[in-house]
């Protein structure tokens, strides 16, 4: 797509009439999906660098009237006002295609926007969908970003992408002063199938309310299982035995894969003989 | 949190209703194992007239309750059922869930737990079963935590929104051991078994080629953004979905037309049609390896989904499937010595006579069921596999997620129905999942 062409329809995401501002974004949704091609790496490289450029560019505009008035008897030298050349419904478009398309060239662009209220969300899914090792270290950086729910989701998104630094950052999460980042933490670590995991998470078992035991109870399910399915069966055997019996359905679980573990050794032996 | 806004009539103690969940898990559980698909025996061939003891009622929460899920699951299914007691209605609507209440006042006589959070009913132990009858967005969401928290669930169809989300539900069934029922109901009409019979059973001879026919929408009309009614708390309604003004015409019924919330016409009867298409296949646990499709959309919105579509799958055996907006609504077999049409009206052959053929003791026999609902609680029971499985309803709406993709990517996909990726396409592989708004999570 031509760079006039991305620009006209950026100008138009935020068009008053609401059908000029649907073509716009279908359009760009579109040559997001088109450009998903393993045959069109350059140009969907080409495409993505094109919005991200344009998701942080700013323009100097004359102050608002508004901003006149309140400066009024401050100050008599008003400078022109830098801003986003876009207003925020813009950039979280870009920011919905740059999770089809951004690659790791994007990642700076869209860490940018981590900051901003309004983009935030936006960015993180967008980090989320990026494949490139540096979106999982801009993903960490963002933990120490403020709000409860942000920080969730982000913890959410490493656990999605997994890999020894996302692991890192999680564990450190669930020393966490909020109990519910804690429990995000763990349940994220759960998609991890290594045994360690599993120390971390008995521990948070052993506190907090009945409803949060149970969240940590089925993690640990969720752990055994993983590590089952990687062929570490002696170390899932261990996480299903230590599942407390007060989280009911979650030792039921358990204890219906322990026997399948069972049965599974069993019919392994007589196959042996 | 963990409040009902009213309380239901508690007849029996918690400890009670415990025991009686541990005995519909663990006995029943055990006499599963020693019974093989599909003889399950409906509660029906035993004779049961009079309402059940307690201890043989499922006691079910039903969790969203719009239109489909109050006038049709909880007044026509659930409370009629005398296997059945509800005891929670749930909606972040709460229009719909007092009205919902009031129905169970007046047709069971009782009153029930009222709820915004599905959390809440999840956390209610004397509560069996649930019934997800939301917006397709909350499917996965609603239906993996019901199973953590020891329930068995009738989930509407289409399942899920993304093909990752049914992965992780049948791990979730499998994991809790769960009776799982995918509401595509089809499978217990007994026009579409016969259909599917004949066809597995090679009476119209080599089969070539199925079509799913399932109509097209219009685009739609713009509504002017608004703040929404009090009785509706649309954060909690967009849940997973990614933040968007509310106006009508995207929530009740109509967010079936937005790719946020659903997947069109696509889903919405593909996840019937396409259902008996695998079905009479023998595809049940797997799936097309080849696609290819092409979709018209809304010029100037606001649907965004494929207003009509027309999606061509090759399986590994060489069968085609054509899922197509156009056309007689229904599903047409053609093999090497004739064809089969069916529909929820009729059913006809390219040969009359074809459908009078009688089975022989040697022909595959398809799971039968007749009721939908008596299905669920004859398996809620045994503890056997649900005619609609959860891998089953998840297979089926994977065909179509897949046409979907293949339309909005406009490119042949070669599809894995065994590792459930697309083969060697990172790119297309970005497409199985979506990222959920915070903090939902699966």
């Amino acid at each position: 797509m031509a760079m006039e062409s991305i620009l006209e329809n950026l100008k138009k995401v935020s068009d008053p009439d609401q059908a000029t501002a649907f073509r716009a974004v279908q359009v760009l949704r579109f040559e997001s999906y088109r450009l998903l091609d393993p045959m069109k790496q350059d140009e969907r490289a080409a495409f993505a660098r094109a919005l991200a450029a344009e998701l942080n560019a700013t323009i100097t505009a004359p102050p608002s009237e508004e901003e006149k008035k309140k400066k009024k008897n401050k100050d008599k030298g008003l400078k022109p006002e830098v801003k986003p050349k876009y207003d925020s419904r813009t950039r979280n478009v870009i920011l919905q295609c740059l999770a089809l398309v951004g690659g790791e060239a994007e990642v700076a662009d869209i860490a940018k926007t981590l900051g901003d209220l309004d983009l935030r969300e936006a960015a993180r899914c967008a980090l989320d969908g990026n494949p490139s090792p540096a979106a999982t270290t801009a993903l960490v950086a963002a933990l120490d970003g403020c709000g409860p729910e942000f920080r969730i989701g982000a913890i959410g998104s490493l656990g999605r992408k997994g890999g020894p630094v996302a692991q890192e950052a999680l564990r450190h999460m669930t020393e966490d002063p909020d109990p519910e980042i804690r429990l995000a933490a763990i349940e994220a670590l759960s998609r991890f199938p290594d045994p360690a995991n599993d120390t971390l998470m008995a521990q948070a078992g052993r506190v907090g309310s009945e409803r949060a035991r149970d969240r940590v109870a089925k993690a640990r399910l969720r752990l055994a299982e993983n590590l089952r399915d990687c062929g570490d069966k002696a170390a899932a055997r261990r996480v299903y035995e230590s599942i407390p019996r007060d989280a009911a359905a979650q030792r039921a679980a358990a204890d219906a894969a322990l026997k399948s573990m069972q049965q599974e050794g069993e019919s392994g032996g007589l196959r042996k003989k | 949190m963990g409040r009902p806004l009213s309380h239901g009539d508690q007849a029996v103690s918690e400890r009670e209703l415990i025991g009686r969940r541990d005995f519909l898990k663990g006995s029943a559980g055990g006499l599963a194992a020693a019974v093989s698909l599909p003889h399950i025996v409906p509660a029906g061939v035993v004779g049961r007239t009079a309402r059940p003891a307690p201890s043989d009622r499922v006691v079910v929460g039903s969790i969203g309750v719009g239109d489909l899920g109050r006038r049709h699951h909880l007044s026509n299914c659930l409370l009629p059922n005398p296997r059945i007691e509800v005891a929670a209605v749930c909606d972040v609507d709460r229009n719909h869930r007092d009205e919902a209440a009031r129905i169970c006042k007046e047709k069971a006589g009782r009153r029930v737990g009222v709820y915004k959070d599905f959390r809440d009913v999840l956390d209610r132990k004397d509560i069996d079963a649930v019934m997800v009858v939301t917006p397709d967005h909350w499917h996965a969401q609603i239906a993996i935590a019901a199973m953590e928290a020891g329930k068995d669930v009738y989930c509407e169809k289409p399942l899920t929104l993304t093909i990752s989300e049914g992965k992780a539900m049948v791990k979730a069934a499998r994991r809790y051991g769960t009776v799982f029922q995918t509401g595509s109901q089809q499978r217990s009409d007994a026009r579409f078994r016969q259909a599917c019979e004949l066809v597995r059973n090679g009476k119209i001879g080599k089969i070539s080629k199925v079509e799913t026919r399932i109509g097209s929408i219009g685009p739609g009309e713009w509504q002017p953004v608004q703040t929404p009614p009090p009785e509706l708390d649309w954060d909690f309604w967009l849940g997973p979905a990614p933040w968007a003004d509310y106006s009508p015409n995207r929530c009740h019924y109509e967010f079936r037309w937005f790719q946020d919330y659903s997947g069109g016409k696509m889903t919405d009867w593909g996840a019937h049609h396409n259902d008996i298409a695998q079905w009479g296949l023998g595809m049940d646990g797997s799936g097309p390896v080849k696609v290819v499709g092409t979709g018209k959309f809304a010029e100037n919105g606001p649907h965004d989904v494929p207003l009509s579509f027309r999606v061509h799958y090759t399986y590994a055996n060489g069968v085609e499937l054509i899922c197509t907006s156009d056309g007689d609504n229904g599903i047409r077999f053609t093999g090497s010595d004739g064809w089969i049409f069916v529909n929820r009206s009729r059913i006809e052959a390219s040969d009359p006579d074809i459908l009078k053929i009688e089975l022989g003791p040697n022909d595959v026999r398809l799971y039968k069921s007749e009721n939908h609902h008596e299905n669920w609680l004859d398996c809620i029971m045994s503890r056997e596999r649900c005619i609609c499985d959860v891998e089953i309803g998840h297979r089926s709406v994977t065909v179509c997620h897949l046409g979907n993709i293949a339309i909005k990517l406009g490119r042949e996909l070669h599809w894995d129905p065994k590792t459930e990726m697309f083969v060697n396409d990172e790119e297309a592989n970005r497409m199985l999942d979506r990222p959920r708004r915070a903090p939902w999570r699966l």
